[in-house]
């Protein structure tokens, strides 16, 4: 039963963003100043290395727009590549908010995957941290493309420019339509794609969840998500400062160390993925576990097994699961603390709300039509692809698709004609169902696509690096389920010559892939069964999976104390199974 | 006061508040059409059950939201004190 509590939380999350379109030209970054002029000593970014005062950040923030100025002209694209710190936020909001684009590097991509998503968005110049730098240099040798700053010369040159408030002349017509970051979505369609964040998306993120979640200047975030991604960078940054709380940022996560973070900084909000939550009611009880004064997690992907033991041993309030993607044209939030829902429409949103689950043929990997050539939506309980509503008013900023850099991808995200003659829909890729209550739940990705460690990893990506390796001849790449843990690990079947080997190929996986990607384990085939036209018959290796009993050839699985792929034998199965072998 | 009176009053001080022009309020008229966006709709639901110690919404998780205005009437109408 809904409570007058929950649709208080809906009324101010939709009061809070409907005030944006009023205001153009009023940026997040114009947010943060008027907060740093109302109380300039509050605290923003919190690290152990450097923390900021909201007066720090706005002044950061305004020498970077004057550099900016200096260097960019209105729609360039800088690329950061920089680990966690506070000084990543800085640097996003000075440049942006003149009209620069930032384009949030992976940090943990290396050769081709970093090279591709930095050429594919022609930068002008790239901010790197000095520790990154090797990485960059040997992805892209060639760097008279752009112009490269390490950190440290760039924090120098900074100091050249005054960190006042900038003045009506310093500000180019920048609103809130206009691109402010790029940021990388695996997609279900080969390499990463840089989807187009506008200053108005990066404001709907932010204003929604303080609005929903009645975040207060007394709140702090525990954030140790990457800040290149659209919830570690801007949901869990955006919406705790539009509300003039502060946010702690950890360089990385660590399950052992978290307790203890969360109770030193005396945090009331943590920003989560399933796989985190799993980690920590995974690990041996701390000290501090119930120790802290979290008021709130709030993220996605934690699953019903989790959900339970996860509040209950921790204490934990309250629990918001939503759903959204970086380019997506509508939201989930499931407030109602249901275990495992991913969203719920209350009936005063169902009229408006832009989002439809229809049936999905997976022979033709598309949405089903009928014999009318329309989509049919999905009855209560049944499994179909989630669409977005793709508004024709340009100026209707909640349903707009803003699309990736690359316009062919854009259009291949667009289903057209679903229902009437003309209507636009986006297609997530994502299998969900609803049941009668209206609470949504996640079903799969659709596709070549799965999720390991909180990424999703393209399976044509990783094959594509895999076959790199000499004496590879074919590769199929597939997500397989692992005893204990959320996602699909990677396992590649392969066939190959008399010049392979494994200890080579290991190698190759280690300098082409991010360790999300690299597949555990490896199939080594005399075959790979296709189809007629010549698909590989992916749905047969993923039945056998890794059961050395079940398969015909020789598994290997990635072994992390001897660093090498070792033989997959009955022993080292029943430790998998059991969840004694550690990934 | 009679629900639909209530009911139209409210529809019309929500659209005035937030700067949104409204159809002809007859019963026939589709909510989707009606010129209110989702946050009218929370306003509405909200404000009513303010006055009237009634929402229809939260008295079962199986009541989809009414397509026409006369709907609307007729819910709050028979809704349980």
């Amino acid at each position: 039963m809904k409570t007058r509590s929950s649709r208080d939380a809906w009324i101010r999350a939709l009061q809070a963003t409907s005030r944006i379109a009023a205001n153009p030209t009023r940026l997040l970054a114009d947010h943060l100043q008027e907060q740093a002029i109302a109380h300039g000593s509050a605290p923003t970014l919190l690290c152990d290395a450097q923390s900021l005062t909201y007066a720090e950040l706005a002044k950061r923030g305004n020498r970077y727009s004057r550099w900016a100025l200096e260097h960019l002209a209105k729609g360039d694209v800088v690329c950061l590549l920089m680990p966690n710190q506070p000084q990543y936020v800085a640097i996003w909001l000075g440049i942006t908010r003149v009209g620069g684009i930032v384009a949030l590097i992976n940090t943990s991509l290396v050769g081709t995957s970093l090279a591709h998503v930095i050429e594919s968005v022609a930068p002008k110049h790239v901010i790197v941290a000095s520790e990154l730098h090797q990485q960059l240099r040997e992805a892209v040798p060639d760097s008279d493309l752009f112009q490269t700053w390490l950190d440290k010369d760039f924090a120098t040159r900074l100091a050249e420019y005054s960190g006042a408030p900038l003045s009506a002349s310093e500000r180019p017509p920048v609103t809130i339509r206009d691109t402010a970051l790029l940021i990388y979505t695996s997609g279900t369609t080969g390499l990463p794609k840089a989807a187009k964040v506008t200053h108005h998306r990066i404001l709907q993120w932010s204003l929604w969840f303080a609005g929903l979640a009645d975040f207060k200047a007394s709140d702090r975030m525990y954030n140790c998500l990457p800040l290149y991604h659209s919830v570690g960078g801007i949901v869990a940054v955006g919406s705790v400062l539009v509300a003039g709380g502060s946010v702690v940022i950890a360089e990385k996560f660590s399950a052992s160390r978290f307790w203890a973070d969360v109770v030193r900084w005396d945090c009331t909000l943590f920003q989560y993925i399933g796989e985190l939550c799993r980690y920590l009611v995974n690990a041996p009880p701390s000290p501090e576990e119930r120790g802290h004064h979290l008021r709130l997690a709030c993220g996605n992907g934690l699953r019903a097994d989790m959900w339970t033991k996860f509040e209950e041993r921790f204490a934990i309030p309250q629990i918001i699961e939503f759903y959204a993607a970086s380019e997506g044209t509508f939201s989930l939030f499931n407030i109602e603390n249901e275990p495992g829902a991913i969203g719920h429409v209350p009936a005063f949103l169902a009229p408006r709300f832009p989002a439809v689950i229809v049936r999905y043929d997976a022979e033709r990997e598309q949405p089903y039509r009928d014999q009318n050539g329309r989509c049919v939506r999905c009855a209560a309980n049944e499994t179909g692809e989630a669409l977005g509503r793709i508004s024709g008013n340009a100026d209707n900023a909640e349903t707009r698709f803003d699309g990736y850099v690359n316009a062919t991808e854009t259009e291949r995200k667009i289903l057209r004609d679903v229902f009437e003659d003309g209507d636009a829909w986006y297609r997530t890729g994502d299998l969900m169902r609803m049941d009668e209550r209206g609470f949504i739940y996640f079903v799969d990705r659709i596709g070549d696509t799965f999720r390991w460690k909180g990424e999703n990893v393209s399976t044509l990506e990783v094959a594509a690096a895999l076959s790199s390796c000499p004496g590879v001849l074919d590769v199929v790449v597939y997500g397989v389920a692992v005893p204990g843990a959320d996602g699909r690990a990677g396992m590649a079947a392969i066939t190959a010559d008399a010049t392979f080997d494994l200890a080579t190929f290991h190698c190759v996986a280690k300098e082409r892939l991010p360790p999300y990607a690299r597949p555990l384990f490896v199939r080594l085939c005399s075959v790979i069964d296709v189809t007629e036209t010549f698909k590989p018959k992916k749905q047969a290796l993923v039945t056998e999976s890794f059961n050395p009993q079940a398969a015909s050839d020789p598994i290997y699985v990635e072994d992390r104390a001897t660093d090498a792929y070792v033989p997959l034998n009955e022993a080292i199965y029943r430790r998998i199974e059991s969840g004694e072998f550690r990934f | 006061m009679s629900t639909r009176s209530r009911i139209v009053q409210a529809i019309e001080d929500i659209a005035a508040a937030q700067k949104k022009t409204l159809a002809p309020l007859t019963d026939d008229l589709a909510l989707t059409n009606s010129g209110l966006d989702s946050l009218c709709f929370a306003l509405l639901v909200a404000r009513l059950e303010d006055e009237t110690g009634r929402d229809p919404f939260s008295e079962s998780d199986e009541v989809s939201f009414p397509v026409t205005l006369g709907d609307l009437i007729a819910l709050y109408e028979h809704a349980p004190a």
